[in-house]
């Protein structure tokens, strides 16, 4: 692993505004929030959309995704990646990236989400570069 | 209305300390405080205005008022991070400009080194967007070291760009006896020093100081009946420019509408600028904001401070003569106060004569507080000699 998640929070907390975001990973499905007015999907939620103001619900989404930027902080096994993705769906998402090759971290590169397991029981969006997994499973 | 020309700075001071084990923060308060109203030749019993940011203990300005005993009529207490500063003198003209203040006192001090803080602490759960990065480890110089991974991608801006804006400062933080980081360094010795956060390396990002500053604003008035070159505030802008719901480009700050607004409100041209102090956290915090304040177009920054350009001297516009947050000092986390002082000190003719702009009639401060990369405040002000 060239880089992996961060590991130095328990993960993250849930507030009422949240819930239903956090509760979706739990259960494997990742959903971004879209406007009920404009369609519109943003980043991070919140209850209303940023752009028009109306109500905003969490809706599947693809999952799919581009590295917008990235950093790579730390050495050896406490090395993480930090990035920005731009979903599919528009918005830009602050994530980790788990990346096996330093090769294979490039801005463009295409992502896809994964829900990683919390020590607190939350369920946190990460994201695997798509030709890594690729490879492995021709691997 | 306009604030041009309805106050002045007539008091500054930079606590000479870097470490400072041996006092309180309050106490670093109170003497940076003293040591500003001594400049300016006035005495704290003069002052009627206070302003603080968040590295002042207690609840806004409450406890700082109550320690060292001032009488206020008008207090502000805007924390925007390392900008705060910057915000203060405006907000301290606008203040006097309506009559609620005549005399108004700004000081910023802290003790992260000699306490052993972090300026990535844990956050407060209820601010909304602390559960969505907090877990991913985004802390201050990876936010950075994003933005200037994606400039580099997005302009060909190199390593041995960024490091040009260290050399500079460097070469000016060696006439500087009171920086913390007095050595000149070579643009290789910034490229090979270890990695914080890539691609920014520990050379590209600033010092982590004890110590802090204050400033006296006031009346034209009554800094015509002091001791000091007059320094007019000539025009300032303020603005909080955050992600934007995810619809936002990393390579521009808010620089981009304050400094307009200042340099309208001022009635000058940024060409007109010949010394600015800049907030330089990192590296990549000059070279953005050097593109989004129009010193130069969008993507040629590198290009702009390379070869020593921001020495003073040797390009058209020195910055940060005093050795900046990357060499001399950044106090408590915010650099915001000391790039004020320095400009006032250009603008008196006090800098150093190896750093002092000749024939100086403006200054530009600007300041970039919290986290390019996420949300931060830009701050900008434009300065007259008179």
């Amino acid at each position: 692993m060239y880089a992996d998640v961060f590991k130095g929070c328990k993960g993250p907390q849930p507030n009422p505004e949240t819930a239903d975001y956090w509760a979706a990973y739990r259960d494997g499905a990742f959903v971004l929030p879209v406007c009920n007015a404009c369609s519109r999907s943003h980043w991070y939620p919140r209850a209303f959309c940023p752009f028009c103001h109306s109500e905003a619900t969490p809706k599947a989404a693809s999952g799919f995704g581009t590295i917008h930027t990235y950093a790579v902080v730390g050495e050896g096994e406490k090395r993480y990646c930090l990035a920005y993705v731009q979903l599919k769906e528009g918005p830009l998402m602050l994530t980790n990236l788990l990346v096996h090759s330093e090769d294979s971290l490039k801005i463009g590169a295409e992502v896809h989400v994964d829900l990683m397991a919390c020590e607190n029981g939350e369920k946190l969006p990460v994201f695997r570069l798509v030709a890594e997994q690729l490879a492995k499973t021709e691997a | 209305m306009s604030i041009k020309g309805q106050a002045c700075i007539a008091g500054i001071f930079e606590h000479p300390t870097r470490k400072a084990p041996d006092k309180s923060t309050a106490q670093l308060h109170a003497e940076v405080a003293m040591g500003a109203v001594a400049d300016a030749g006035l005495r704290l019993s003069d002052i009627d205005g206070y302003f603080c940011a968040g590295d002042a203990p207690g609840t806004g300005p409450i406890s700082m008022v109550d320690y060292l005993n001032l009488n206020v009529r008008h207090v502000d207490s805007t924390d925007t991070g390392g900008a705060a500063y910057i915000q203060h003198v405006s907000h301290a003209a606008q203040a006097i400009a309506a009559g609620k203040c005549d005399i108004a006192l700004v000081t910023l001090a802290g003790r992260p080194r000699s306490e052993g803080a972090s300026a990535s602490a844990p956050q407060d759960p209820r601010v909304p967007d602390v559960q969505w990065e907090e877990p991913y480890g985004a802390m201050t110089a990876a936010m950075y070291a994003m933005a200037a991974r994606r400039h580099m991608h997005i302009y060909g801006t190199t390593p041995e760009d960024l490091a040009w804006v260290k050399v500079a400062a460097s070469h000016h933080a060696q006439h500087n006896p009171n920086a913390m980081l007095k050595k000149v360094v070579t643009v290789e010795d910034v490229v090979t020093s270890p990695m914080v956060a890539n691609p920014l390396h520990r050379l590209d990002c600033c010092v982590v100081s004890d110590g802090g500053g204050a400033v006296i604003v006031t009346r034209p008035e009554i800094a015509r009946s002091l001791n000091k070159p007059i320094v007019s505030v000539a025009g300032a802008a303020e603005t909080v420019m955050g992600q934007a719901g995810g619809d936002i480009e990393l390579t521009w700050t808010g620089a981009v509408r304050t400094a307009q607004q200042a340099l309208e409100e001022a009635g000058v041209s940024i060409k007109d600028i010949r010394y600015a102090s800049l907030y330089d956290s990192f590296t990549i915090t000059v070279i953005m904001q050097l593109e989004s304040l129009g010193f130069c177009a969008p993507g040629t920054g590198g290009k702009f401070v390379s070869n020593g350009r921001l020495i003073s001297g040797v390009g058209k516009l020195a910055v940060n003569t005093d050795g900046g947050g990357l060499c001399n000092n950044h106090p408590a986390f915010r650099g915001g106060m000391t790039k004020i002082i320095e400009a006032v000190r250009q603008l008196r003719g006090e800098a150093h004569p190896a750093v002092q702009v000749p024939d100086l009639p403006l200054a530009m401060v600007h300041g970039t507080g919290w986290l390019l990369g996420s949300r931060h405040s830009s701050a900008t002000l434009i300065l007259e000699r008179q």
